[in-house]
């Protein structure tokens, strides 16, 4: 083989390509391009479908909502339990004496200060939300 | 046949209505010169075939965000340039060693050999070998000396396309020229 010099080197294209590969390289590519305008059209003609059932984010978030509301109502329940200054023991001890009454009148008071009902509970616990 | 006029092609790109014929127009004007780029980088017909499709896909799908700053060809062999560089990082993780003359140089003459005998190369010996040593250049240096040597591009225009500064890219082309003198050296 000759010796080589790149400063000297042919830069002729050596490469070639099948028969009429220029010729109909236009409608290949074209065939692989997908109508964008076509698909954009199409979708505008289309009426906007609005669902009726409420999305998934806002059932999920009054399921949150309620939540809070629920533990508003049980951390206020117990700020708002009159303290013995006889201490722990002896408030454990009145707890156990207050009657069944002043328990439901006190959590129907706090459900309904957080604007919750029993009904937003049980389906909130029964996992339905 | 209609002058070329780039400005008003780019206005037509933008526009939904004329935006398929443009492309059209544009592949038509381009597609030439792109297959040659890419041909260069993959060496062999039907891998640059692909690559090229694949070039203009990517162009029509990111149509939208070609704002004119940049010159179309540039954009063009922008997406080539990255089309390519993929598609033979694809290829060196899939293909065997015994194709990579670097590796090995028993097998230096393997690539040269092959394109000999290849229906669409049309080379002497040394154009064969030379085109085996280009390909045994990382795929950077590769494109870096194909645009210098070949298409004898500018530097400030290598630069647009590879995203890489003038002073990096004379380096680089410094680095494949003496790479493939002493390919070559080594065969004598």
């Amino acid at each position: 083989m000759k010796q080589f010099d790149i400063n000297n080197q042919s830069k002729r294209n050596p490469f070639t390509v099948p028969d009429g590969y220029f010729e109909n390289l236009t409608a290949r590519v074209m065939m692989n391009i997908p109508e964008m305008e076509a698909e954009e059209k199409e979708s505008e003609n289309h009426a906007k479908i609005v669902s009726m059932e409420p999305r998934k984010s806002s059932r999920k978030w009054m399921g949150w909502s309620i939540a809070a509301a629920a533990c508003i109502a049980v951390a206020a329940l117990f700020i708002t339990i009159p303290k013995d200054s006889n201490g722990v023991g002896e408030r454990r001890m009145a707890q156990t004496e207050t009657s069944a009454t002043y328990d439901s009148e006190y959590q129907e008071e706090m459900l309904e200060y957080a604007m919750v009902d029993n009904t937003d509970i049980y389906s909130y616990l029964s996992g339905a939300m | 046949m209609k002058q070329f006029d780039e400005q008003e092609l780019v206005a037509r790109l933008q526009n939904p209505s004329t935006q398929r014929r443009a492309f059209e127009e544009m592949v038509g004007h381009f597609g030439e010169s792109l297959y040659w780029q890419i041909r260069r980088m993959v060496t062999y017909h039907d891998d640059a075939d692909d690559v090229l499709q694949n070039t203009f896909l990517k162009a029509w799908n990111s149509i939208g965000n070609f704002r004119g700053d940049a010159k179309l060809s540039t954009w063009l062999f922008k997406i080539a340039y990255n089309e390519s560089l993929t598609f033979l990082s694809k290829q060196r993780d899939t293909i065997s060693l015994d194709t990579n003359v670097l590796d090995d140089d028993d097998d230096a003459p393997t690539l040269a050999n092959t394109l000999e005998s290849d229906t669409y190369f049309d080379g002497d010996e040394t154009e064969a070998m030379l085109q085996a040593a280009v390909a045994s250049l990382p795929a950077k240096q590769r494109a870096v000396f194909n645009m210098k040597y070949f298409q004898e591009m500018k530097y400030e225009d290598m630069a647009e396309i590879t995203g890489t500064s003038v002073g990096a890219l004379k380096a680089s082309y410094h680095i494949a020229v003496k790479k493939i003198e002493e390919y070559f050296q080594q065969r004598e």
